[in-house]
């Protein structure tokens, strides 16, 4: 099942530990399988299967209460939007290429985990899985404005953080 | 920053492209005269373009086998 990697991957920058990720992914491998008389075929497989994941991710943090679901809040968004800015001050001027160079998969995937969830989400599924913004907007169950509004915030997060990585 | 937000809202389209011509020319416009937004700009195309290069690498997460064998048991089940 070629779905499998990527399914694993994305359980994992949503889990933060393999475990977790593990049950997460097996969860929706179940539930895909006890539902696919609701996937229509030739629609999009893996958007289904994300979406499935997503839920069952939610669900899982909403009986565990480990984190507030309500990543919609201002402040939330605010809140990080600030903590960003006060590390953005360092190395404004380092070349891209520098940053491409210099940054191993190692480095991303530790920037991405110390971003809040929403915003994690919001840059994998964009840059990584390559979901159209309509296609997120369904897995997330929130408005094509906000998934906007998530990925410009997480991409200019995770920018900040890596460069901030770079230089030590 | 009340004008700026108009064009912030639009930036992720931007970055990736998807913005019709003459949105495109405007926002090019705010950008070249305002430093913060063209900040902001150069931020998103950054993280983009490290998670661009690395999406192969980073969606391909090797599965650890006791994980691929339960979901293969489970589709073996489902076909029986």
């Amino acid at each position: 099942m070629r779905l499998l990697e990527p399914l694993y991957a994305t359980a994992m920058r949503l889990t933060r530990n393999r475990a977790d990720a593990e049950d997460l992914v097996q969860d929706t491998f179940v539930k895909a399988l006890r539902f696919e008389d609701r996937f229509t075929p030739g629609t999009n497989l893996k958007a289904w299967l994300f979406t499935i994941l997503h839920n069952t991710w939610k669900n899982r943090l909403r009986g565990a209460a480990r984190e507030p679901v309500d990543v919609d809040s201002e402040r939330v968004e605010e809140a990080s939007a600030q903590a960003g800015a006060t590390d953005g001050s360092v190395g404004v001027e380092t070349p891209e290429r520098i940053l491409l160079r210099s940054t191993l998969d190692a480095d991303v995937k530790a920037a991405l985990d110390d971003m809040p969830e929403a915003f994690r989400q919001a840059v994998w599924l964009r840059d990584v899985e390559e979901f159209s913004y309509a296609e997120m907007a369904e897995m997330l169950g929130v408005p094509v404005g906000t998934v906007m509004s998530r990925i410009s915030r997480g991409r200019r997060m995770l920018a900040r953080k890596l460069r901030g990585a770079t230089h030590g | 920053m009340g004008d700026c937000r108009r064009f912030l809202d639009r930036l992720t389209a931007y970055v990736d492209g998807l913005l019709p011509p003459e949105e495109r020319a405007e926002i090019e416009q705010h950008l070249a005269a305002c430093p913060p937004c063209q900040d902001c700009a150069s931020d998103e195309q950054i993280a983009r373009i490290v998670l661009r290069a690395r999406a192969v690498r980073l969606r391909n997460a090797a599965v650890p086998p006791g994980l691929r064998s339960r979901c293969d048991a489970s589709l073996r089940g489902r076909k029986r």
